[in-house]
C-alpha cells in the first residue's frame, strides 16, 4: 500500500508532440482514482508514466516516499490490468495466475499460497485446473485480475481493463472491481474513456483534455460544479445541454437571452457568480436533460424560466424518457429527462421549464465557469 | 554470420584480455562490441572486397575474420603491433565461432531450419540427432524487438515453453526471437494471437519494452517451416503500415493488406488522390477520420458508434450526411463503406513505416 505523486510531470515524444503536461496529482494510499477522458486524451500515457512503460520527460514520480522515475517496472512494486486480459491458453488458470511469480524466482510454497488467496478473493478457486477456453469472459477477467493481485503490489493499475467485455458484463466487473478495491485496501489507479465507469468507480476522478488535467474532483462534485465547458459536457449521459445566452439586466432582474426566449436567472444563482462583468455579455449557460421539465404543473410553478419548444423525438427508455427538443436561438436539440409518465409526443408544439437552481454559466473566452460553488 | 548472446559473450572475453581497445562489426558496419557502442561506420569497399587483408584506414585499423561471412575487427593505430594483434585477434574469433557452430547446437539448427538453409537429406539426419518429428505441425511466431534484446526475451519465453518440450524457441537477430509452436489437439493456431498477446503484456510488465510479434501459418513438415517464418515477417512488414496501433499480426487474417501491398505505388497514390485531395482536405480532418475508423471498427452501427465518440446520434448522422454530399459515398451503405475503406487504405501504403524489419 503506497500513496503516489507526481509532480509536474511531462511526456514529450520525438519530434515535439507533448502528450501529458505539467500533471500535479497526489494520489492517496488506498485510494481509487480513475483517469478519464476521450482518447488521446493523455490517460494511459500518465498511467504507462507511472507503470514504467513510458519515460518520463520531465517531472518527478514517487511512489510512497520514493522517487521513482528511473527504476524498471518490475521493481516499481505496481502491477498491471492490461485491456486484452490475455492469457497463456496453454496453461491453466493456476499457472496463468502463478507465471509472473514463477518468472521472479518466488519460491513454490509462497506461489502456491498466493495464488489460492487470489483465487479465493476472487471466488475462481473451483476453476484454477481449467484452461482459459473453458472460461466465460467475466471470469477470464477475473484471472486477469488474479495474476496482478498475487504480486502483492502497492498500486494496481488498470488500462481500459473492461472496454473488451460486453455492456452487461462491464456493468457485472464493475462492481466486481469496486468490492475488491474495499477489500484489498490498497491504491488503485484504472484508466477509462467511460464516463458511467468513472461515476460509479472512482473516489476521485481526474478528468484530461489534450494532455492537461480539467479537474480532480469527487464524482458528485464533478456532476454539480464542473469547472469549465468540457467537463460539464463531458461529465453526464445524456450530456449538458448548452446555449449561447446575453445576461441581460431589466427592471432589477438578469435573464438569459437566447432567440426568442428569456430565462430569469434566480437571485441565488447571481450572488454565486464571480464577478459581475459578465452581465450585459454572451456567455454559455448550461443545464442538464433532468433539469428541464415538461409537466404542467412544474411549468405554471416556474413560469419565469419556461420557454416554447417542438418536440422532435421521443425516446421512451422505461424508467425515464428522453425528449429531444428544438428551439429559437439553439442550434441543435435541446436533451430532457423528463418522467415516463410525460405526456409529450413527436410534432408536438409544448412548453418547458428550467429548474434555474441548475444553471451553470461558462466564460465564452475561457470556457471556465463564472460560478463559485 | 549471426552470433547469438552466448558466442558475442566468449568474444567479448577474448577481447577484453587485449591490451589495445579492440571494436567488433558486424558485415554492415554495425558495432557490435562493445556493447554500449552503438556506432554505425561505413566499411571501405577494398576491405569488403579482400576482408582477412589488414587496411590501416583513417589512423585505424580493420581487419575481417574470414573470407565468406565475416566479422570485423577495428583497433586503434596503424603500426606493425597493431597489425599483429589485429590479425591474432581475427583468427582467434574465426576459430573459435567456427567451431561453435560446428556442435550443430539446437539453436544453430533452428536458425538454419528457418532460413531454408539445409538440404533435405541433411535436415532428417539433424531432426533425428535433435529428436524432431519430421511430420508435426507446427508455426512460427517471430518476435522483433526495437530495444530489448534477444537473450532477455529468450529467457521469458522459455518460461513459458518449458512444460511443453515440443515447442521451441531460437534468437534469429540481435533483437529478434522465434518460437516455433506445435500445433495439435491441445494447442490450436487459433489460440496463437491469444498467446502472443499474453507474451506481449508479460514483456511489458517484466522490461517495459514492446515487441512487434507476427504469426506465420501453419506446416504440416520441418522443411517447410521456413515459409512459415517468411510469412510471420513479412505479417510484420505489411501489418505495421496499415495498423499503426496493433503489435500483433497474423499473417493468415491479412489478406486484404497483403493484396494492397502488392498494388504499384503510384496506381495506389492516385487513386487514393481522386478522394483525399485539395478539395477534400477540410472535410477529411483528423476528427472526421476518426469518427469514419470508429464507425468502421464498430461495422456501421451509428448507436455504438455515436457512444463511444461521445457524441450524439445525430451529430455522427449529419457528418456521414456531409461526406454524402461532398464524396457521393453513403458510409452507412455496405458497398459505399468499402470503397472508402479501400481508397484510405491506399494511402497508408505510401507512408513511412514501409521499412522492412
Amino acid at each position: 500500500m503506497a500513496s503516489v505523486t507526481l509532480k509536474n510531470i511531462y511526456k514529450v515524444y520525438t519530434g515535439g508532440v507533448t502528450a501529458v503536461s505539467d500533471f500535479c496529482l497526489d494520489i492517496e494510499d488506498k485510494e481509487f482514482i480513475v483517469l478519464v477522458g476521450p482518447s488521446g486524451c493523455g490517460k494511459s500515457t500518465t498511467l504507462r508514466m507511472v507503470a514504467g512503460l513510458e519515460e518520463i520527460s520531465d517531472g518527478e514520480l514517487y511512489i510512497g516516499d520514493k522517487l521513482v522515475n528511473d527504476v524498471a517496472p518490475k521493481d516499481r512494486d505496481i502491477a498491471m490490468v492490461f485491456q486484452n486480459y490475455a492469457l497463456y491458453p496453454h496453461m491453466t488458470v493456476y499457472d496463468n495466475m502463478a507465471f509472473g511469480l514463477k518468472l521472479r524466482k518466488t519460491p513454490k510454497a509462497q506461489i502456491d499460497k498466493r495464488v489460492k488467496e487470489a483465487a479465493r478473493i476472487l471466488d475462481i478457486e473451483h476453476l484454477l485446473n481449467r484452461k482459459p477456453k473453458a472460461l466465460s469472459g467475466g471470469q477470464r477477467q477475473r484471472v486477469a485480475l488474479g495474476r496482478a493481485i498475487v504480486r502483492e503490489p502497492k498500486v494496481f493499475l488498470m488500462d481500459e481493463p473492461l472496454s473488451n467485455l460486453d455492456a452487461k458484463l462491464r456493468v457485472q466487473m464493475r462492481t466486481e472491481i469496486t468490492k475488491l478495491h474495499q477489500r484489498l485496501q490498497t491504491t488503485f489507479i484504472y484508466v477509462t474513456h467511460d464516463q458511467t465507469e468513472a461515476m460509479t468507480m472512482g473516489s476521485r476522478i481526474v478528468v484530461m483534455k489534450d494532455g492537461f488535467i480539467q479537474q480532480v474532483d469527487t464524482p458528485q462534485n464533478l456532476y454539480d460544479y464542473p469547472t469549465n465547458l468540457f467537463v460539464a459536457g463531458f461529465i453526464g449521459s445524456p450530456q449538458m445541454n448548452f446555449f449561447s445566452v446575453r445576461l441581460t439586466k431589466k427592471d432589477g432582474a438578469v435573464y438569459a437571452v437566447f432567440g426568442d426566449n428569456e430565462i430569469k436567472v434566480p437571485a441565488e444563482k447571481l450572488e454565486k457568480l464571480k464577478s459581475d462583468e459578465c452581465i450585459g455579455k454572451e456567455v454559455y449557460m448550461g443545464i442538464r436533460p433532468e433539469n428541464i421539465n415538461d409537466d404542467p404543473e412544474f411549468v405554471q410553478k416556474n413560469a419565469a424560466s419556461a420557454i416554447k419548444v417542438h418536440v422532435e423525438v421521443v425516446e421512451l427508455m422505461g424508467s425515464e424518457t428522453y425528449l429531444y427538443l428544438s428551439t429559437s436561438g439553439k442550434d441543435g436539440n435541446i436533451v430532457a429527462r423528463v418522467d415516463p409518465r410525460s405526456k409529450s409526443r413527436t410534432n408536438d408544439d409544448i412548453v418547458v421549464a428550467f429548474d434555474v437552481s441548475r444553471l451553470h454559466f461558462f466564460d465564452k473566452d475561457t470556457e471556465t465557469t463564472l460560478l463559485d460553488r | 554470420m549471426y552470433l547469438d548472446h552466448r558466442v558475442i559473450a566468449k568474444i567479448s572475453q577474448i577481447l577484453s584480455q587485449m591490451t589495445m581497445q579492440v571494436m567488433l562489426l558486424d558485415s554492415n558496419g554495425q558495432v557490435i562490441l562493445p556493447e554500449d557502442n552503438k556506432k554505425e561506420l561505413t566499411l571501405p569497399e577494398q576491405l569488403l572486397q579482400n576482408p582477412t587483408q589488414p587496411l590501416v584506414y583513417g589512423g585505424y585499423t580493420l581487419i575481417g575474420t574470414d573470407n565468406d561471412q565475416p566479422l570485423f575487427l577495428c583497433l586503434y593505430g596503424d603500426n606493425a603491433d597493431v597489425r599483429t594483434c589485429a590479425v591474432l585477434c581475427a583468427e582467434l574469433i574465426n576459430t573459435f565461432t567456427r567451431a561453435d557452430m560446428s556442435q550443430n547446437s539446437i539453436e544453430q539448427t533452428l536458425r538454419l531450419v528457418l532460413r531454408g538453409e539445409v538440404e533435405s537429406a541433411e535436415l532428417e539426419a539433424i531432426a533425428a540427432e535433435h529428436n524432431l518429428n519430421m511430420n508435426q505441425e507446427r508455426c512460427v511466431m517471430y518476435f522483433h524487438f526495437s530495444e530489448l534484446d534477444a537473450e532477455t526475451a529468450m529467457s521469458i519465453l522459455k518460461n513459458v515453453v518449458s512444460d511443453n518440450s515440443q515447442d521451441l524457441v531460437a534468437e534469429v537477430g540481435r533483437h529478434a526471437v522465434a518460437l516455433i509452436k506445435t500445433i495439435d489437439e491441445r494447442f490450436e493456431f487459433s489460440e496463437m494471437e491469444q498467446l502472443a498477446n499474453a507474451l506481449q503484456n508479460t514483456f511489458m510488465s517484466e522490461t517495459s519494452h514492446t515487441a512487434l510479434i507476427g504469426i506465420g501459418d501453419v506446416r504440416g513438415k520441418l522443411s517447410q517451416l521456413c515459409e512459415s517464418y517468411e510469412e510471420a515477417r513479412s505479417a510484420i512488414n505489411v501489418g505495421r503500415v496499415y495498423h499503426r496501433k496493433q503489435n500483433v499480426f497474423v499473417f493468415r487474417k491479412m489478406l486484404l493488406e497483403r493484396f494492397l501491398s502488392n498494388i504499384p505505388e503510384d496506381t495506389s497514390n492516385s487513386f487514393h488522390h481522386m478522394m483525399f485531395n485539395r478539395k477534400t482536405a477540410r472535410l477529411f480532418n483528423d476528427e472526421m477520420i476518426h469518427t469514419i475508423e470508429k464507425f468502421f471498427e464498430n461495422s456501421l452501427n451509428l448507436s455504438e458508434t455515436a457512444r463511444q465518440l461521445y457524441i450524439h446520434r445525430n451529430t455522427l448522422v449529419y457528418r456521414l450526411d456531409k461526406v454524402q454530399r461532398i464524396i457521393g459515398l453513403d458510409l452507412r451503405a455496405f458497398d459505399d463503406a468499402v470503397t472508402f475503406k479501400l481508397m484510405m487504405l491506399l494511402g497508408k501504403s505510401s507512408d513511412d513505416r514501409k521499412g522492412r524489419i
